[in-house]
Formats: structure tokens, C-alpha cells, sequence
């Protein structure tokens, strides 16, 4: 139990802030609705200073946990409440943090009806994304992802689109199918505790500090039921059919929060434990995820190219996008992995933007549809500018956020191994195929001859300025000074990789992989990881 | 009989007398109408305060297991937990029906008195450590219930549901009372800590077999689940809520004390049995729960499902599995009573309602009864934060432990099946305009036995350490 006495840390106070508000907006009487939504951004942006404290006092270059929080939850049966963020979270955690604050002002115009019960339920799932990344118990960890449907099955079922009630029971259905595996998974996992480590533990940390001694089948599966759980959530191709009906559906903020946000939690998951706890089959299942990384950039890409619906148009290239952030995961490379986690960051910028945009459209229009536009640029100039930075940052022009994350990657995966650069260079043609339906959508929403029907509509307002500025003050910034975010997962990416790649070097001959990277490139010194690379047990399992 | 036989079942023998106290201060007030309007039945109350003083006597208890009765009872810590969660269910019952008693104009006095007895035999089902007092608590649960099934005179629905859960109930019993004489046969003993040592035989086996048939039919397990359904739809909502769970709290009480307590030894065998049943029940329920649009008969199903669930942790034949178990009773007593509880606050123009429908903009006008629906909904379905989930977890659990994979899976995956028909409900309180026809009824009591139910709801979802830490000790505490 959590003890009452103990002040607690300043990350249970990010998951805490957001309940906290929540309730304050369930106890406001409905008819004050200015009450309410002052109620609720008041906690997000309580929750972003917090969260931006903590991005900045984390210090860069060490790759163990920071600012953790230990405690025992039901010891009965080794269940602990263990927070702390790393190079991996941190930035995570911050991009969470900015992003609603802008979701729940911009929601203002957006959400009519039953805007009390929206904030609140939005407030819980920010408390549950926050959580997510920060959890670094396995059943902890399990809670919150599993939690934060909730509140989003309610967002896009009650205020979303005609189609609402459909898409949200299939967007719960996929996702919860993909991750009672993982249930199971981690109390498989936690097993192997007792006999490895003499206590029954759900504690991430310190299961990493020996090898748990699976065998390969063993691993192979438990390592599926994960990546099933994170593939579906990212989405990878072919899991990604919930998607399109979500993102079109739900409530344009919601949407933004569903691409940048959550769709994170996928791929932070691969990174988080799939790697980490299945070092072998992380290496044997890599050319599979890399293989479905670039079918689904090429696929999302080309879907997206054929869509006449603006938000299933950037639904499909969200996609697109994250299979880079899954390739580079799987090059299994420090640069590449750096390169996801940066992306990570970048689409979550960038595709809110996008997605940010969309609504400011929807909401001016009730147009839902590409062709329906035309030519708004005259009409709307400062709109289609912001739209153009936007593209162009999602297109990883040097100068904007985007480069520095898709080159990373294009680099790792170059590196990777003997048949990756095939992929890379597959990947390559994704981003010339983003070009194709990102400028697309360009030309077909804002040039070309203005319709007279849309002459009179107007461009951006103050309220949306304060969207759209912080958004693209941010991919200028990342754009041009990266260094802030490189630095800060440096050292946990480089841990990572090396706990993959020492593995190997334990395994002996047979299981060496194909992935292996040229040792020029494990960059840095010798490894500054925790026990888990350098404590190996005699018989090392890992070779069975 | 002794002085400390009787201290020891205070418990039983509060509710007993407050059961009689209640018949005879209702049929004073009354007098021989059958429908009175009198407002004088104090039963609600009595009924409240015995359970009060009962609940009081089990957590004031020493943790000693205290054995009465030459042996045929025991209270440890097992019958405390099973004796709590039997009457948190009569408590909660007791709130609940307040309102929808007078208003449907059923008889008060019986209806508490027999509620009372009913919990004695669940209780009794718990501290039995002999197949005679076992058979005893499986007659006294379930013969109130008959009753209270059939207890609206006026309805057709009522009576039939009271007759065929009699007729039903009697012919399951008679397996058990069969399965109790073959285990007599076959051992010499009907007292469960003696059959530990009992040979493996087939007359055994097949006594054994007739005993989970009796069970089986309380517990709502598949293919004894017949009755739930029709029973559940028409018996008044009130006795369905209660029912829904005491019945519930008995059977799992019965099973436990039977299968990992008393038979360890042949766990190989019937583990097997009982995987088999669990796994049938698990996925007849929630499939069949589908495709309901009477949130009564959803719930039925609901219900059949978790004793499924349940069964997972007796089948495992662990520690771990059997506190799993009580865990999950404990969770499921608080989580099925607040949903049955919302249903209660509603009425469609005099009558229940209890059609899917008939929820819909329950958030419009009731808005804290629609988020505790949503809230036991949730943790029906077994989602984090709520106590559902870590119930779940603590049965998922011990099936991995003892390489029961198949039944996990099983479970997992109709839980994922499950989500669709509880959000479902969810949905529609949260969505669409009130329906004209329906109005909601508030009252006191009912709020509070809700906001109870909501709490703990939350509290085992949220801090789950202090109970899990009593359910454990009632399991090792035996060994």
C-alpha cells in the first residue's frame, strides 16, 4: 500500500495533477462552463510546467533511471509501484505534457455539448498516457496502458463522428485483444523471477538484472505476445485496421492525441521491454518488424496518396511514419534507435500539427473532404502557411524537426546489417512517397482556383495562433538544435543496444545474428549499463 | 453443545434471531393483509443492524481457528473471509431493495428475514468442515431463495422463476445428497479433513462427481447453468441482485472447502474436471451474454461467466489459486451488487427496467449513478484501475503457476469478448436522450450502499495490499 505519510515524488504528482483536475471539473456545476474549462487547463498546464521542470533538471549522459520512486504496492505477491523516467521517457513524458494543454484549448471551439464529462475524461487519459511512460513495474505498467482505453474509448464514442459508436467499440476490441496477451506475458515473466532472482518481482529494473534464462520458444512467444500488444497500439502493418475509422471518427483533438500520443506508447513499448527482457528474439524477429516497418510506410503512404478524406488522407501517412520509428527500433543500432526516439518526438509534433490543422478546417467547413477545398490560400493565408511548415517538417526537410530523426534512422539502418540497406533504401521511397500525398493534400486543400464558397472563411483566430505557434516554434527548434533531445537519450539508447548486442556476443556462434552492427559504430566507450550486459550467468541460457 | 460452541457461531446466531425478531415484528405491524401499506415493518433495519453486528463479530474475531460442534464446524480465517463477503452482500442487499420493496409493495418482512437466513447458509456453507453441514448451509442458502424468487405474488414472471428454481435446485441437491452418501461409501467419513487421506477410488470419484453437481448448480457453472437466466429474469430485481451473489459466495465456499482443502491429493484428477468445466463456462457465458438486450439476463450470463472465472483458481488446486479465489468473491460481491444497484434506482412506469434501453441518458439526469454503472462495468470486465482487474490478475496468475495455460488463455480472451457486451451497457447510460417512460428513483439508503460499492470498488483496484495480505492468511493459515 502506498503510504500516506510519505510526501510523494514529483512524478506520482504529474500522474496525480490531472486526477486532481478531473475531479474538480466532475464537482463544477455544468453551467459554468467557464469554470470548468479554466478548471481543466489549469491542471494540463500544471501538469506541462511540472513535466517541463522535470525534462529539464533530468541530466543528460546517464542512462539509469531518474527521479524514481520506489514503493511497495501489494507485497504480497511482489507487486511495486516504481516510477522513474530515463532517456527513453523523458522527452515522452514532456511531449504529453505540451501537447494537451494545446488539445483542451483548442477543444474549445471544437466540443459542444457535454464539456465537462470531455475534460474530464480527457484529464484521466493524460493521467494514464503520463503514467505509461513512467511506470517501470510490469503490472504497473500493464494498468495504465490498459487504463488510458478507457477514457479513449468514451472520447471517441461519445463525441466523435457519425460513426462514432462503431469505431470506438473496434479501437477498444483491437487494442485490448492485442494486450491480454501481454497479460499473460508478464506474469510469465514474472515466474521466471522466483527460480532466477529468489523473489517473486513485477519490478522491470530489476528483472533486467539477470537473464531470465528462457528458452528460445519460451522467448519467442512471450516476445510475440508483446510486440502483438505494441504492434496493434503504434499500428504496424497489418494490424493497423482500427486506425483509419479511429482517427476519422473521433473529435479532431482527440485525434491529435490518439496519433501523437498514444500511438507513442507502442513503439516506447518495443523499447521499453521487448528489447530489453528478449534480447535473442528482439534479434531473431528484427528482419521480420523491419520487413512490416517498411511495408507499412510504403503501404500507409500509398493508402494515404488514394484517400479523399483529409484525416484518413493524414491517418494513413501517421502510419506511414511510424513504420520508421519501427524500422529504426529494429536496426537494433545506437544511431538508428537515437533516430526513433527522436521521430517519436517529431511525429508527435508534427502529425498534431497536421491533425491540429484538420480540425481548424473541419471546424470552419463541416468538409471533411479534400476535394471540397481548394484554393483556401488567398482566403486563408496565414492558415496555409502554418499548414506548409507543418508538411514540411512531417517531409524531414533539413531545417525542420523531422530531418534529423529520418536521417538517424536511414543512417542505423544503412549500418544494420548485410540486406538492410535493401530496407533502408525501400524506406527512402516511403519518404518520396510522403511527398506525393503530403503535397497532395497541399494542393488540393489550399491552391489552385479558390471556390466561392469558401471566400469568406476566415483565417487563423488568436486562440488558434496559440495552437499552432507553440507547435511550430518547436520544429524550428528541434529543427535547429537538436542537441537537447540527442543528448538526453544518448545514453539510455546506447544501453539498450547494448544490452541487445551483448546477448549475442554471450550466445556464441549459432545464435549470432544477422544484425549484428560494425563494432566501429557502438559509439562510446565501454558500456554504462546497469548489471544486466555485464552480469552473466555461467551457463548462460542464452545459448540453449 | 457447549458454552464455546455457541460463542463461536455468534455470527449466525445474531442473524438467525434478527430473522425471527423481523417475522414477528412485520406480521405485528401488518396483521393479515398481504399487501399492507403499513409503514411500521422496521425489518430493513433489524436486518441492517444484525448484519452490523455480525460483520463486527468476525472482524473482532482471534485469529485462532476455533472448531465446534465435534468437528462438523470450524471458523478460521477462511469462514471470516467467506462470512464478510456474505455479509457485505446482505448489507449492500438490504440497502438496496428498501425502495423497490415498498414501491413494488412485496412483503418486507418476509423478504428481510429471509434474506437474513439465506446469508446464514452461505456462512454455513463456509464454515463447514464436514459434508453434512456442508449439505446443511446448500439447503439453507438456497430454500430462501426459492422463496424470494417467487416472492411477487402478482407476477407470472415471478412464480414460474420460484418454481423452476425450486424444481431445479431440488434435483441438484439430490446429486449432492447422492455424491455425499457414494463419498461415505467409498470412505467411511463424511468429515472433510478426514477424506485427506482417502484412497483414490471410483466410488469416490463418482461422489465426488455428484458433489460438483450440486455445487455446480449454485454456482451457475455450465452445464448446470441452466436456471440463471430465467430465474435471474424474473425473480423482483432486488432478490436477482442478492441472489446474483450470495449464491455466488456459497457455492465458491463449498467448492473450495471440498476440492483444494479437503482433496489435495487427488487434485490431478479432478483438476482436470474442473479445468474442463471452467473453460465450457467461461466461454458459454460470455458468448451467450452477447446478445442479450435484458440487462437482467445479461447479467445472468455475466454471472455465469465469472463463476468460470472463479473455477480457474479451484482448478489450479494452488494456495495461490484457492486465495485468488476468495479474492475474486470479495470483488465480485461489491462489483455485481453496484451495477445491480443502479438498475434498482430505475423504474419504467411502475415496473423494472430492465431493458438495455432503458438506461439510455442515464448521465443526463442521474449523473453519479450513471459513473458508478460504468465504474462496476469496468471492473465486470476486468479493466485497470478497478478491482476486477486485479482479480483477475491474482486467477491468471496462479493458472500460469501451475502451467494451466489453457485455462489462462481461455480466460483472457473471453474477457476481451466480455468488454464488448459490459461497454455496451457503458455506452448507453453514457449516450442517447432518457427515455419518457422511465424515471429515476433516488433514495438514501440506496446512494449509500452505491457509494459503498463504488469505494470498494476502487479501494481493492487501487490498494488491494491489505486484503490480498487476508485472503492470503485464510489459505496458508489451514495448511
Amino acid at each position: 500500500m502506498i503510504g500516506v505519510s510519505i510526501v510523494p515524488g514529483v512524478l506520482s504528482v504529474l500522474i496525480v495533477v490531472p486526477i486532481v483536475g478531473a475531479a474538480a471539473v466532475a464537482v463544477i456545476d455544468a453551467r459554468r462552463e467557464m469554470a470548468v474549462r479554466t478548471a481543466a487547463l489549469l491542471s494540463v498546464v500544471l501538469t506541462f510546467l511540472i513535466a517541463g521542470w522535470v525534462w529539464i533538471q533530468f541530466s543528460p549522459g546517464t542512462a539509469g533511471l531518474q527521479f524514481e520512486e520506489q514503493r511497495t504496492w501489494v507485497p504480497g505477491i511482489g507487486l511495486g509501484y516504481h516510477l522513474g523516467v530515463d532517456g527513453l521517457s523523458v522527452s515522452l513524458v514532456a511531449l504529453t505534457a505540451f501537447l494537451f494543454p494545446l488539445a483542451l484549448w483548442a477543444s474549445a471551439n471544437q466540443v459542444h455539448g457535454r464539456v465537462k464529462a470531455f475534460l474530464a475524461t480527457a484529464l484521466l487519459l493524460e493521467s494514464g498516457l503520463l503514467g505509461t511512460f513512467m511506470a517501470q513495474d510490469l503490472v504497473l505498467f500493464y494498468v495504465f496502458w490498459e487504463a488510458m482505453l478507457i477514457p479513449m474509448y468514451f472520447l471517441i464514442g461519445l463525441w466523435g463522428g457519425p460513426g462514432r459508436g462503431a469505431a470506438a467499440i473496434k479501437f477498444f476490441l483491437y487494442t485490448m485483444a492485442g494486450s491480454v496477451l501481454m497479460l499473460l506475458a508478464i506474469v510469465a515473466v514474472y515466474l521466471r523471477s522466483i527460480p532466477v532472482l529468489g523473489v517473486s518481482t513485477f519490478d522491470l529494473p530489476a528483472l533486467l538484472t539477470r537473464p531470465l534464462g528462457l528458452a528460445p520458444p519460451v522467448q519467442s512467444l512471450l516476445f510475440g505476445a508483446f510486440a502483438i500488444a505494441f504492434a496493434i497500439k503504434m499500428p504496424v502493418w497489418p494490424f493497423h485496421t482500427w486506425l483509419p475509422d479511429a482517427y476519422a471518427e473521433a473529435p479532431p483533438v482527440v485525434t491529435v492525441l490518439l496519433a501523437s500520443v498514444m500511438a507513442k506508447a507502442g513503439a516506447y513499448g518495443f523499447l521499453r521491454f521487448c528489447l530489453p527482457l528478449f534480447p535473442e528474439a528482439s534479434r531473431a524477429f528484427g528482419p521480420l518488424l523491419s520487413a512490416l516497418a517498411v511495408i507499412g510506410i510504403l503501404y500507409g503512404g500509398a493508402v494515404a496518396w488514394a484517400q479523399g478524406d483529409m484525416r484518413r488522407l493524414l491517418a494513413y501517412g501517421s502510419m506511414s511514419h511510424m513504420g520508421f520509428i519501427l524500422l529504426g527500433i529494429f536496426a537494433l543500432n545506437v544511431p538508428a534507435v537515437q533516430g526513433s526516439l527522436i521521430q517519436m518526438i517529431n511525429h508527435g509534433v508534427s502529425t498534431g500539427g497536421l491533425f491540429f490543422l484538420a480540425g481548424f478546417l473541419l471546424d470552419r467547413t463541416g468538409r471533411a473532404r479534400t476535394e471540397e477545398y481548394g484554393g483556401i490560400a488567398s482566403a486563408v493565408p496565414a492558415l496555409a502557411a502554418a499548414a506548409l511548415i507543418i508538411v514540411v517538417s512531417s517531409l524531414a526537410l533539413p531545417g525542420t524537426n523531422g530531418f534529423i530523426g529520418e536521417f538517424l534512422i536511414l543512417l542505423g539502418t544503412f549500418e544494420a546489417a548485410p540486406g538492410a540497406p535493401i530496407a533502408a533504401i525501400l524506406a527512402t521511397g516511403g519518404l518520396v512517397v510522403a511527398a506525393a500525398y503530403l503535397l497532395a493534400f497541399v494542393g488540393r486543400v489550399f491552391h489552385g482556383p479558390l471556390r466561392e464558397d469558401l471566400r469568406g472563411m476566415p483565417d487563423l483566430r488568436a486562440a488558434e495562433y496559440a495552437v499552432i505557434v507553440p507547435i511550430v516554434l518547436v520544429i524550428f527548434w528541434v529543427g535547429f538544435a537538436p542537441q537537447a533531445l540527442l543528448s538526453r537519450s544518448e545514453a539510455t539508447a546506447r544501453e539498450i543496444v547494448n544490452g541487445v548486442q551483448a546477448s549475442a556476443s554471450a550466445a556464441g556462434p549459432p545464435a549470432r545474428p544477422a544484425v549484428l552492427i560494425d563494432p566501429a559504430h557502438r559509439v562510446g566507450g565501454p558500456s554504462q549499463s546497469r548489471t544486466r550486459s555485464v552480469v552473466r550467468e555461467p551457463a548462460g541460457p542464452a545459448g540453449l | 453443545m457447549t458454552w464455546g460452541d455457541v460463542s463461536l457461531i455468534t455470527p449466525e446466531i445474531v442473524l438467525t434471531v434478527a430473522a425471527c425478531v423481523i417475522l414477528v415484528q412485520d406480521s405485528w405491524v401488518t396483521g393479515p393483509a398481504l399487501e399492507s401499506d403499513a409503514r411500521g415493518s422496521a425489518g430493513a433495519w433489524i436486518a441492517l443492524a444484525a448484519v452490523c453486528v455480525s460483520l463486527l463479530a468476525n472482524f473482532r474475531a482471534t485469529g485462532d481457528p476455533g472448531v465446534a460442534f465435534g468437528g462438523m464446524y470450524v471458523r478460521d480465517h477462511l469462514t471470516r473471509i467467506i462470512d464478510i463477503a456474505a455479509l457485505v452482500a446482505a448489507g449492500l442487499g438490504v440497502l438496496l431493495s428498501g425502495g423497490y420493496i415498498r414501491r413494488a409493495r412485496l412483503a418486507a418482512g418476509e423478504y428481510y428475514a429471509l434474506l437474513l437466513l439465506s446469508t446464514v447458509g452461505a456462512m454455513l456453507m463456509g464454515a463447514s468442515r464436514n459434508l453434512v453441514v456442508l449439505f446443511l448451509g446448500l439447503e439453507l442458502l438456497s430454500f430462501p431463495l426459492y422463496v424470494m424468487a417467487a416472492l411477487a405474488r402478482r407476477s407470472e414472471l415471478s412464480q414460474e422463476a420460484g418454481l423452476k428454481y425450486l424444481l431445479l435446485g431440488a434435483f441438484a441437491t439430490a446429486f449432492f445428497v447422492y455424491g455425499l452418501a457414494l463419498v461415505y461409501g467409498a470412505t467411511g467419513t463424511v468429515d472433510l479433513a478426514q477424506l485427506a487421506q482417502a484412497p483414490a477410488s471410483a466410488l469416490l470419484g463418482a461422489g465426488v462427481a455428484l458433489l460438483t453437481i450440486g455445487l455446480g448448480f449454485e454456482a451457475a457453472l455450465v452445464p448446470f447453468h441452466a436456471w440463471a437466466p430465467d430465474v435471474y429474469e424474473g425473480a423482483p430485481l432486488p432478490v436477482t441482485a442478492f441472489m446474483s451473489v450470495a449464491a455466488k459466495v456459497g457455492a465458491f465456499a463449498g467448492l473450495v472447502r471440498v476440492f483444494p482443502l479437503a482433496l489435495p491429493h487427488l487434485a490431478a484428477t479432478w483438476g482436470q474436471m474442473l479445468a474442463a468445466i471452467a473453460v465450457a463456462t467461461m466461454i458459454t457465458g460470455n458468448l451467450a451474454a452477447l446478445v442479450q438486450s435484458n440487462v437482467k439476463r445479461l447479467l445472468a450470463y455475466s454471472g455465469v461467466a465469472h463463476a468460470g472465472y472463479m473455477l480457474i483458481g479451484i482448478a489450479a488446486g494452488s494456495a495461490d489459486g484457492t486465495w485468488a479465489v476468495l479474492f475474486y468473491l470479495l470483488v465480485y460481491v461489491v462489483m455485481n451488487l453496484g451495477a445491480f444497484g443502479v438498475l434498482l434506482l430505475l423504474e419504467r412506469r411502475g415496473e423494472e427496467a430492465d431493458r438495455l434501453e432503458d438506461l439510455a441518458g442515464l448521465a443526463g439526469r442521474a449523473p453519479w449513478a450513471a459513473a458508478i454503472l460504468v465504474l462496476c462495468m469496468v471492473s465486470l470486465a476486468g479493466l485497470p484501475p478497478t478491482a476486477g482487474f486485479v482479480a483477475k490478475l491474482y486467477l491468471f496468475r496462479a493458472a500460469l503457476q501451475d502451467h494451466r495455460t489453457a485455462l489462462a488463455l481461455v480466460g483472457v480472451l473471453t474477457s476481451v469478448v466480455s468488454v464488448y457486451y459490459y461497454l455496451r451497457v457503458a455506452y448507453v447510460a453514457l449516450s442517447g436522450d432518457a427515455s419518457e417512460a422511465v424515471t429515476v428513483r433516488r433514495s438514501e439508503p440506496a446512494g449509500a450502499a452505491l457509494a459503498i460499492a463504488a469505494a470498494g470498488v476502487l479501494w481493492l483496484g487501487l490498494f488491494p495490499g491489505a486484503v490480498t495480505a487476508a485472503v492470503q492468511q485464510a489459505v496458508t493459515a489451514f495448511r
